[in-house]
């Protein structure tokens, strides 16, 4: 089951009163043998950038995959990491993905940035020299 | 970075006019040994620490040839440029070889195993920049990033594994002589290091006229370490023996290509640099 979103729930129980409501709703699904898939819209900022649930009910999840815009090379890029997931060496790179006309498509991770989860992506120091480095002996393709 | 970047004592152009200086005075160094010291007064000057040769060479020519290699292989993995792809086979080739050579050029199998695998490498390296510096001119750049890193694999392990497998043959006598002890260099040394020569100075031209165009601080350096290579294979190819006046003038032209070579990574810290959207920052 899909909960599209949890922050429906937010705007009729007291703030205090959220996790304990979304722990029933959560528990009671599992009881029943249902797998709920739940979407929550978080507040992104520089400052609670690692932050997900700003309520913190990351403990009722199993599985917490964060999707995130990011700005690079002057385009809004979408962006997947699996923050969580419970018994599973998972994949801690943050990675490209699209939303295509086949489906969900998740590309290459995002190699030589830095500080992309927290909104100031910018290139490793390797990265930098060595795009200067491409620059530099390049230089006439670029002109051209 | 800006730290790095303020990082100049001198005016860019002041210090790439001081750049160019060692150039000529090589040059000169050579032409007046060539014509001032007669072989047997050069065999008799010959001084040859085995120990702080081969030191020397891992430290200015294989140590310098990893740092540009490894700063070519993550230029080629993000942007694919085919000519930094060459470049990076190129400087590996230099340095592995000059390394190997550096430890092989004593007993027991004379400077004949050394000389070999140091002139084959240079004419392996140079045939690797000059291909880098004529791909310039072309839009030669590999957009499918999946291929990039089995070329990488193929260029640089190609260009180690030859001059691994030469050294191979070389210390089991398969390799032609490059250098009789007594009798000095062969037709093949000198047809091989002539070629050398004229492929590295032929780059060095090549990189230079990009810098016209370019003003490039890593383009002047690298353009210059070549040609100061070059002068180092020129002294090998005037050279009457091993370790002779000639050989290290050439030697310390080849060591001061590898500070050289640092240099021009040190200017790709301080700029032109490419910002996260990838235009350099004037």
């Amino acid at each position: 089951m899909v909960i599209d979103s949890l922050n429906h729930l937010e705007m009729y129980v007291p703030r205090g009163d959220l996790r304990k409501e979304a722990y029933r709703i959560l528990m009671y699904l599992k009881t029943r043998g249902i797998s709920p898939v739940v979407i929550w819209e978080a507040q992104q900022g520089p400052e609670s950038s690692y932050a997900v649930t700003q309520t913190g009910m990351s403990f009722l999840i199993d599985c917490l995959v964060l999707l995130k815009f990011v700005e690079i090379n002057s385009s809004m890029k979408k962006a997947l990491v699996i923050m969580k997931m419970r018994g599973s060496d998972h994949d801690k790179r943050l990675r490209e993905y699209e939303i295509t006309a086949r489906g969900v498509r998740v590309a290459a991770p995002f190699s030589g940035y830095e500080g992309i989860i927290t909104g100031t992506p910018h290139r490793s120091l390797t990265q930098e020299v060595a795009g200067a480095w491409d620059d530099a002996f390049t230089w006439t393709k670029h002109k051209q | 970075m800006p730290l790095a970047r303020n990082l100049s004592l001198f005016p860019h152009n002041t210090t790439r006019r001081i750049g160019v200086v060692p150039v000529p005075i090589f040059v000169a160094l050579i032409a007046i040994f060539d014509v001032i010291l007669p072989t047997t007064v050069a065999a008799s000057w010959a001084f040859n620490p085995l120990l702080v040769f081969a030191t020397l060479q891992t430290l200015f020519l294989f140590g310098t040839s990893v740092v540009v290699a490894y700063i070519s292989l993550k230029s080629y993995l993000s942007g694919g440029s085919r000519t930094i792809l060459l470049l990076g086979s190129g400087t590996l080739a230099w340095g592995f070889a000059s390394m190997v050579a550096g430890w092989l050029l004593g007993p027991p199998g004379g400077p004949n195993i050394g000389v070999t695998i140091s002139n084959s490498g240079a004419l392996v390296s140079s045939l690797f920049y000059i291909a880098s510096a004529t791909t310039t001119m072309r839009d030669s750049s590999s957009r499918d990033s999946k291929s990039r890193k089995p070329k990488l694999i193929l260029a640089y392990g190609g260009a180690v594994g030859f001059l691994a497998a030469l050294t191979g043959f070389a210390l089991l006598g398969a390799t032609p002589a490059f250098f009789v002890p007594g009798a000095g260099s062969t037709i093949l040394r000198q047809a091989v290091v002539g070629a050398g020569l004229f492929l590295f100075a032929a780059s060095s031209i090549l990189f230079l006229r990009l810098y016209h165009d370019s003003r490039s601080g890593i383009l002047f350096w690298y353009s210059m370490a070549l040609a100061l290579t070059a002068i180092g294979l020129a002294a090998f190819y005037f050279g009457r023996t091993v370790g002779d006046p000639i050989a290290w003038t050439g030697r310390i032209a080849t060591y001061l290509g590898g500070i050289y070579s640092l240099i021009a990574v040190w200017s790709a810290f301080r700029g032109p640099h490419s910002s996260p959207t990838g235009s350099p920052v004037p």
